[in-house]
Protein backbone atom coordinates (compact mmCIF):
# COMPACT_ATOMS: atom_id res chain seq x y z
CA UNK A 1 0.00 0.00 0.00
CA UNK A 2 2.73 2.44 1.11
CA UNK A 3 4.91 1.39 -1.81
CA UNK A 4 2.06 2.13 -4.18
CA UNK A 5 1.61 5.60 -2.60
CA UNK A 6 5.36 6.35 -2.91
CA UNK A 7 5.30 5.33 -6.53
CA UNK A 8 2.31 7.62 -7.03
CA UNK A 9 4.29 10.57 -5.54
CA UNK A 10 7.44 9.52 -7.37
CA UNK A 11 9.59 10.37 -4.32
CA UNK A 12 11.48 7.22 -3.35
CA UNK A 13 14.83 8.34 -1.94
CA UNK A 14 17.86 6.64 -0.45
CA UNK A 15 18.02 6.85 3.35
CA UNK A 16 21.79 7.20 3.71
CA UNK A 17 22.54 10.77 2.42
CA UNK A 18 19.66 12.24 4.39
CA UNK A 19 20.70 10.52 7.58
CA UNK A 20 24.30 11.64 7.19
CA UNK A 21 23.26 15.28 6.67
CA UNK A 22 20.87 14.99 9.58
CA UNK A 23 23.56 13.65 11.92
CA UNK A 24 26.05 16.29 10.75
CA UNK A 25 23.62 19.14 11.46
CA UNK A 26 22.73 17.67 14.86
CA UNK A 27 26.41 17.23 15.70
CA UNK A 28 27.36 20.79 14.70
CA UNK A 29 24.47 22.31 16.63
CA UNK A 30 25.21 20.22 19.74
CA UNK A 31 28.85 21.27 19.52
CA UNK A 32 27.84 24.93 19.23
CA UNK A 33 25.61 24.51 22.28
CA UNK A 34 28.42 23.06 24.38
CA UNK A 35 30.86 25.68 23.11
CA UNK A 36 28.39 28.43 24.02
CA UNK A 37 28.01 27.20 27.56
CA UNK A 38 31.78 27.08 28.13
CA UNK A 39 32.92 30.19 26.25
CA UNK A 40 30.13 32.61 27.20
CA UNK A 41 31.32 35.08 29.85
CA UNK A 42 30.04 34.24 33.31
CA UNK A 43 28.77 36.95 35.60
CA UNK A 44 29.93 36.60 39.18
CA UNK A 45 30.04 38.36 42.50
CA UNK A 46 32.58 37.69 45.22
CA UNK A 47 31.40 37.13 48.77
CA UNK A 48 33.28 36.27 51.93
CA UNK A 49 33.45 32.57 52.73
CA UNK A 50 33.18 33.09 56.47
CA UNK A 51 31.38 35.53 58.72
CA UNK A 52 28.49 35.94 56.34
CA UNK A 53 25.62 37.95 57.68
CA UNK A 54 27.27 41.13 58.87
CA UNK A 55 30.61 41.08 57.04
CA UNK A 56 30.24 42.75 53.68
CA UNK A 57 32.68 42.64 50.79
CA UNK A 58 34.08 45.68 49.01
CA UNK A 59 35.07 44.08 45.69
CA UNK A 60 38.13 45.27 43.80
CA UNK A 61 38.73 43.60 40.44
CA UNK A 62 42.33 43.94 39.28
CA UNK A 63 42.87 44.24 35.53
CA UNK A 64 46.28 44.51 33.81
CA UNK A 65 46.24 48.34 33.99
CA UNK A 66 43.22 49.38 36.04
CA UNK A 67 40.83 48.29 38.72
CA UNK A 68 37.05 47.99 38.78
CA UNK A 69 35.58 48.86 42.15
CA UNK A 70 32.26 47.45 43.33
CA UNK A 71 31.53 49.01 46.72
CA UNK A 72 28.64 47.50 48.72
CA UNK A 73 25.62 49.76 49.16
CA UNK A 74 22.72 47.48 50.09
CA UNK A 75 23.24 47.64 53.89
CA UNK A 76 24.20 51.30 54.12
CA UNK A 77 20.61 52.59 54.35
CA UNK A 78 20.07 50.51 57.50
CA UNK A 79 23.45 51.61 58.87
CA UNK A 80 22.57 55.28 58.24
CA UNK A 81 19.49 54.87 60.42
CA UNK A 82 21.44 53.06 63.14
CA UNK A 83 24.23 55.59 63.66
CA UNK A 84 23.86 58.90 65.46
CA UNK A 85 25.32 61.02 62.66
CA UNK A 86 23.73 59.65 59.51
CA UNK A 87 25.07 62.42 57.29
CA UNK A 88 28.50 60.76 57.01
CA UNK A 89 26.94 57.49 55.89
CA UNK A 90 24.59 59.33 53.52
CA UNK A 91 27.55 61.07 51.90
CA UNK A 92 29.36 57.76 51.38
CA UNK A 93 26.16 56.13 50.11
CA UNK A 94 25.68 58.84 47.46
CA UNK A 95 29.30 58.61 46.42
CA UNK A 96 29.13 54.83 46.10
CA UNK A 97 25.95 54.93 44.05
CA UNK A 98 27.81 57.06 41.51
CA UNK A 99 30.92 54.89 41.64
CA UNK A 100 29.31 51.47 41.18
CA UNK A 101 31.50 49.37 38.86
CA UNK A 102 33.76 52.35 38.22
CA UNK A 103 36.98 51.78 36.31
CA UNK A 104 39.83 53.47 38.18
CA UNK A 105 43.55 53.89 37.94
CA UNK A 106 44.86 52.67 41.31
CA UNK A 107 46.82 55.74 42.35
CA UNK A 108 47.84 56.17 45.97
CA UNK A 109 45.03 58.70 46.52
CA UNK A 110 42.38 56.35 45.11
CA UNK A 111 43.50 53.40 47.25
CA UNK A 112 43.89 55.47 50.43
CA UNK A 113 40.44 56.93 49.81
CA UNK A 114 38.86 53.47 49.43
CA UNK A 115 40.48 52.03 52.55
CA UNK A 116 39.78 55.12 54.68
CA UNK A 117 36.14 55.02 53.63
CA UNK A 118 35.89 51.39 54.71
CA UNK A 119 37.57 52.19 58.03
CA UNK A 120 35.17 55.11 58.58
CA UNK A 121 32.12 52.94 57.99
CA UNK A 122 33.44 50.17 60.25
CA UNK A 123 34.21 52.75 62.93
CA UNK A 124 30.70 54.25 62.83
CA UNK A 125 29.12 50.77 62.88
CA UNK A 126 31.20 49.82 65.93
CA UNK A 127 30.34 53.07 67.71
CA UNK A 128 26.64 52.40 67.15
CA UNK A 129 27.00 48.73 68.20
CA UNK A 130 25.63 47.86 64.78
CA UNK A 131 26.72 44.52 63.32
CA UNK A 132 28.37 45.65 60.11
CA UNK A 133 31.93 45.22 58.94
CA UNK A 134 33.37 45.79 55.51
CA UNK A 135 36.40 43.98 54.18
CA UNK A 136 38.19 43.98 50.83
CA UNK A 137 38.08 41.17 48.32
CA UNK A 138 40.50 41.28 45.41
CA UNK A 139 39.56 39.47 42.22
CA UNK A 140 42.68 39.00 40.12
CA UNK A 141 42.26 38.69 36.37
CA UNK A 142 45.18 37.28 34.34
CA UNK A 143 48.23 39.58 34.14
CA UNK A 144 47.09 41.79 37.01
CA UNK A 145 49.84 40.85 39.50
CA UNK A 146 51.56 44.25 39.15
CA UNK A 147 48.38 46.16 39.95
CA UNK A 148 47.65 43.91 42.95
CA UNK A 149 51.16 44.34 44.37
CA UNK A 150 50.97 48.10 43.80
CA UNK A 151 47.78 48.27 45.87
CA UNK A 152 49.17 46.05 48.65
CA UNK A 153 52.34 48.15 48.72
CA UNK A 154 50.32 51.33 49.15
CA UNK A 155 48.45 49.69 52.04
CA UNK A 156 51.71 48.48 53.64
CA UNK A 157 53.25 51.93 53.38
CA UNK A 158 50.30 53.58 55.08
CA UNK A 159 50.11 51.84 58.44
CA UNK A 160 46.82 53.49 59.31
CA UNK A 161 45.20 51.48 56.52
CA UNK A 162 46.21 48.11 57.96
CA UNK A 163 43.63 46.22 59.97
CA UNK A 164 41.05 45.72 57.24
CA UNK A 165 40.46 42.05 56.41
CA UNK A 166 41.52 41.05 52.91
CA UNK A 167 40.79 38.11 50.66
CA UNK A 168 41.94 37.37 47.13
CA UNK A 169 40.95 35.03 44.36
CA UNK A 170 42.32 34.23 40.93
CA UNK A 171 39.71 34.87 38.23
CA UNK A 172 39.36 33.47 34.73
CA UNK A 173 39.26 35.97 31.89
CA UNK A 174 35.66 35.03 31.01
CA UNK A 175 34.25 35.76 34.47
CA UNK A 176 32.79 39.23 34.36
CA UNK A 177 31.38 41.72 36.83
CA UNK A 178 27.58 42.06 36.42
CA UNK A 179 26.80 45.20 34.45
CA UNK A 180 30.11 45.18 32.62
CA UNK A 181 30.47 44.38 28.95
CA UNK A 182 32.82 41.41 28.41
CA UNK B 1 20.42 -5.74 -3.00
CA UNK B 2 17.58 -4.27 -0.99
CA UNK B 3 17.82 -0.48 -0.59
CA UNK B 4 16.43 1.41 2.42
CA UNK B 5 13.83 3.84 1.17
CA UNK B 6 12.08 6.59 3.10
CA UNK B 7 9.42 9.17 2.38
CA UNK B 8 10.95 12.65 1.94
CA UNK B 9 8.17 14.42 3.85
CA UNK B 10 8.70 12.21 6.85
CA UNK B 11 12.45 12.85 6.84
CA UNK B 12 12.09 16.63 6.40
CA UNK B 13 9.76 16.58 9.39
CA UNK B 14 12.31 14.84 11.62
CA UNK B 15 15.17 17.11 10.53
CA UNK B 16 13.24 20.37 10.93
CA UNK B 17 11.90 19.30 14.34
CA UNK B 18 15.31 18.25 15.65
CA UNK B 19 17.09 21.33 14.32
CA UNK B 20 14.33 23.55 15.69
CA UNK B 21 14.60 22.00 19.15
CA UNK B 22 18.39 22.38 19.18
CA UNK B 23 18.20 26.03 18.09
CA UNK B 24 15.58 26.69 20.77
CA UNK B 25 17.75 24.95 23.34
CA UNK B 26 20.76 27.07 22.35
CA UNK B 27 18.76 30.31 22.64
CA UNK B 28 17.36 29.28 26.05
CA UNK B 29 20.86 28.39 27.18
CA UNK B 30 22.20 31.83 26.21
CA UNK B 31 19.29 33.65 27.87
CA UNK B 32 19.73 31.58 31.05
CA UNK B 33 23.49 32.22 31.14
CA UNK B 34 22.86 35.96 30.67
CA UNK B 35 20.69 36.05 33.79
CA UNK B 36 22.75 33.77 36.02
CA UNK B 37 25.14 35.45 38.45
CA UNK B 38 27.56 33.03 40.07
CA UNK B 39 28.52 33.57 43.69
CA UNK B 40 32.23 33.10 44.29
CA UNK B 41 33.02 32.54 47.95
CA UNK B 42 36.41 34.00 48.73
CA UNK B 43 38.08 33.29 52.08
CA UNK B 44 39.79 36.00 54.10
CA UNK B 45 43.46 36.06 55.10
CA UNK B 46 43.92 35.46 58.80
CA UNK B 47 46.66 35.11 61.40
CA UNK B 48 47.77 31.59 62.19
CA UNK B 49 50.26 29.82 64.41
CA UNK B 50 50.88 27.30 61.63
CA UNK B 51 54.17 27.47 59.73
CA UNK B 52 54.07 28.20 55.99
CA UNK B 53 55.30 25.55 53.54
CA UNK B 54 56.14 27.33 50.30
CA UNK B 55 55.31 26.27 46.75
CA UNK B 56 55.83 27.94 43.38
CA UNK B 57 53.31 27.39 40.56
CA UNK B 58 54.35 28.22 37.01
CA UNK B 59 53.50 26.88 33.52
CA UNK B 60 51.20 24.20 34.91
CA UNK B 61 54.02 22.85 37.05
CA UNK B 62 54.57 23.13 40.78
CA UNK B 63 57.56 22.84 43.09
CA UNK B 64 57.86 22.49 46.84
CA UNK B 65 60.52 24.76 48.29
CA UNK B 66 62.70 22.64 50.58
CA UNK B 67 63.63 25.26 53.20
CA UNK B 68 66.75 23.41 54.44
CA UNK B 69 68.26 23.04 50.97
CA UNK B 70 67.34 26.52 49.81
CA UNK B 71 68.55 28.34 52.89
CA UNK B 72 71.74 26.33 53.40
CA UNK B 73 72.70 27.09 49.78
CA UNK B 74 71.76 30.74 50.22
CA UNK B 75 73.88 31.02 53.38
CA UNK B 76 76.91 29.60 51.55
CA UNK B 77 76.42 32.19 48.79
CA UNK B 78 75.90 34.97 51.33
CA UNK B 79 79.18 34.01 53.03
CA UNK B 80 80.87 34.49 49.67
CA UNK B 81 79.57 38.05 49.63
CA UNK B 82 76.99 37.57 46.89
CA UNK B 83 74.40 39.88 48.43
CA UNK B 84 72.21 41.50 45.75
CA UNK B 85 73.64 39.19 43.08
CA UNK B 86 71.64 36.40 41.50
CA UNK B 87 73.11 32.93 42.15
CA UNK B 88 72.02 29.36 41.55
CA UNK B 89 70.41 27.67 44.51
CA UNK B 90 71.19 24.25 43.05
CA UNK B 91 67.59 23.25 43.54
CA UNK B 92 65.01 22.62 40.82
CA UNK B 93 66.60 25.18 38.49
CA UNK B 94 65.75 28.04 40.84
CA UNK B 95 68.05 31.02 41.27
CA UNK B 96 68.20 33.14 44.38
CA UNK B 97 69.10 36.64 45.44
CA UNK B 98 69.49 38.02 48.93
CA UNK B 99 67.75 41.34 49.28
CA UNK B 100 67.79 43.44 52.41
CA UNK B 101 64.10 44.27 52.38
CA UNK B 102 62.66 41.03 50.97
CA UNK B 103 64.87 38.25 52.30
CA UNK B 104 65.60 35.47 49.84
CA UNK B 105 64.20 36.30 46.40
CA UNK B 106 63.56 33.30 44.16
CA UNK B 107 63.73 33.26 40.35
CA UNK B 108 62.10 30.30 38.63
CA UNK B 109 63.75 29.44 35.32
CA UNK B 110 63.04 26.12 33.71
CA UNK B 111 60.09 24.20 35.14
CA UNK B 112 60.80 20.87 33.43
CA UNK B 113 62.09 19.36 36.70
CA UNK B 114 59.00 20.42 38.61
CA UNK B 115 56.00 18.25 39.37
CA UNK B 116 52.56 18.15 37.81
CA UNK B 117 49.21 18.09 39.58
CA UNK B 118 49.16 14.36 40.33
CA UNK B 119 52.87 14.09 41.21
CA UNK B 120 52.72 16.90 43.79
CA UNK B 121 50.06 15.07 45.79
CA UNK B 122 52.59 12.60 47.15
CA UNK B 123 54.84 15.50 48.20
CA UNK B 124 51.92 17.23 49.90
CA UNK B 125 51.02 14.05 51.75
CA UNK B 126 54.62 13.54 52.86
CA UNK B 127 55.62 17.08 53.77
CA UNK B 128 52.52 18.74 55.19
CA UNK B 129 50.99 18.11 58.56
CA UNK B 130 47.63 19.86 58.98
CA UNK B 131 48.42 20.54 62.65
CA UNK B 132 51.77 22.18 61.92
CA UNK B 133 51.71 23.64 58.40
CA UNK B 134 49.72 25.57 55.89
CA UNK B 135 50.63 25.74 52.23
CA UNK B 136 51.58 29.09 50.74
CA UNK B 137 51.64 29.33 46.97
CA UNK B 138 53.56 31.83 44.86
CA UNK B 139 51.53 31.73 41.65
CA UNK B 140 53.06 33.04 38.44
CA UNK B 141 50.75 35.39 36.55
CA UNK B 142 52.52 36.47 33.39
CA UNK B 143 51.64 36.64 29.70
CA UNK B 144 51.98 33.05 28.46
CA UNK B 145 53.13 31.71 31.81
CA UNK B 146 50.33 31.20 34.26
CA UNK B 147 50.23 28.96 37.31
CA UNK B 148 46.56 29.62 38.10
CA UNK B 149 45.24 26.27 36.91
CA UNK B 150 47.62 24.00 38.82
CA UNK B 151 47.30 26.25 41.87
CA UNK B 152 43.51 25.82 41.88
CA UNK B 153 43.79 22.04 41.51
CA UNK B 154 46.36 21.74 44.30
CA UNK B 155 44.39 24.03 46.58
CA UNK B 156 41.30 21.91 46.04
CA UNK B 157 43.26 18.79 46.97
CA UNK B 158 44.56 20.46 50.15
CA UNK B 159 41.08 21.58 51.06
CA UNK B 160 39.88 17.99 50.97
CA UNK B 161 42.82 17.04 53.20
CA UNK B 162 41.88 19.79 55.68
CA UNK B 163 45.13 21.69 55.11
CA UNK B 164 44.92 25.46 55.02
CA UNK B 165 46.44 27.44 52.20
CA UNK B 166 47.22 30.99 51.16
CA UNK B 167 48.66 32.52 48.00
CA UNK B 168 49.93 35.57 46.21
CA UNK B 169 50.44 36.30 42.52
CA UNK B 170 54.03 36.76 41.37
CA UNK B 171 55.73 37.79 38.14
CA UNK B 172 59.04 39.13 36.87
CA UNK B 173 58.58 42.46 38.65
CA UNK B 174 57.33 40.88 41.86
CA UNK B 175 59.18 37.57 42.20
CA UNK B 176 58.56 35.11 45.04
CA UNK B 177 60.46 35.95 48.19
CA UNK B 178 60.82 34.29 51.55
CA UNK B 179 61.50 36.28 54.66
CA UNK B 180 60.34 35.95 58.21
CA UNK B 181 60.60 39.46 59.64
CA UNK B 182 57.26 39.64 61.37
CA UNK B 183 57.38 43.44 61.70
CA UNK B 184 57.50 43.89 57.89
CA UNK B 185 53.97 43.45 56.45
CA UNK B 186 55.29 42.16 53.11
CA UNK B 187 57.16 39.41 54.98
CA UNK B 188 54.08 37.96 56.60
CA UNK B 189 52.38 34.99 54.99
CA UNK B 190 48.80 34.23 55.86
CA UNK B 191 46.55 31.31 55.13
CA UNK B 192 43.11 32.15 53.84
CA UNK B 193 41.46 28.91 52.83
CA UNK B 194 39.81 27.37 55.85
CA UNK B 195 40.11 23.84 54.52
CA UNK B 196 36.55 23.03 55.45
CA UNK B 197 35.21 20.49 53.03
CA UNK B 198 31.64 21.20 51.98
Amino acid sequence: MAKRRNKQWGMDVSLFPFLSIFLCVMGVLSFLNILNSTVLPRKMVMTGEVGQGYKVAYQIFCLPDNIIIVPPIEHLVALRQAVSDGSVIEEILQKRRQQQRALKVPTEDVIIDIFKEIQLLNYHARQANYLYEEFVLFGLYPNSADIYHKIRQIVYENEELLGISIGLEALDANWIVPGETP
Amino acid sequence: MKQDLINVNFLTDIISNSVGILVLFAVLNIVHEEKTVYKLEVPIEHESSLAPAFFICKDNAIVFIEPETIFSNAIIQADRGLDNKIFSLGYMDIDGQIAEDRGLVLYANNTSLWQNDSEIRQTLDDKLDAKKHFAFFFVYDEEGSSGFEIFRQTRQYLKKRQIKSGWQPVNENNPPHICFWSDVPACRYFPSYQAISK
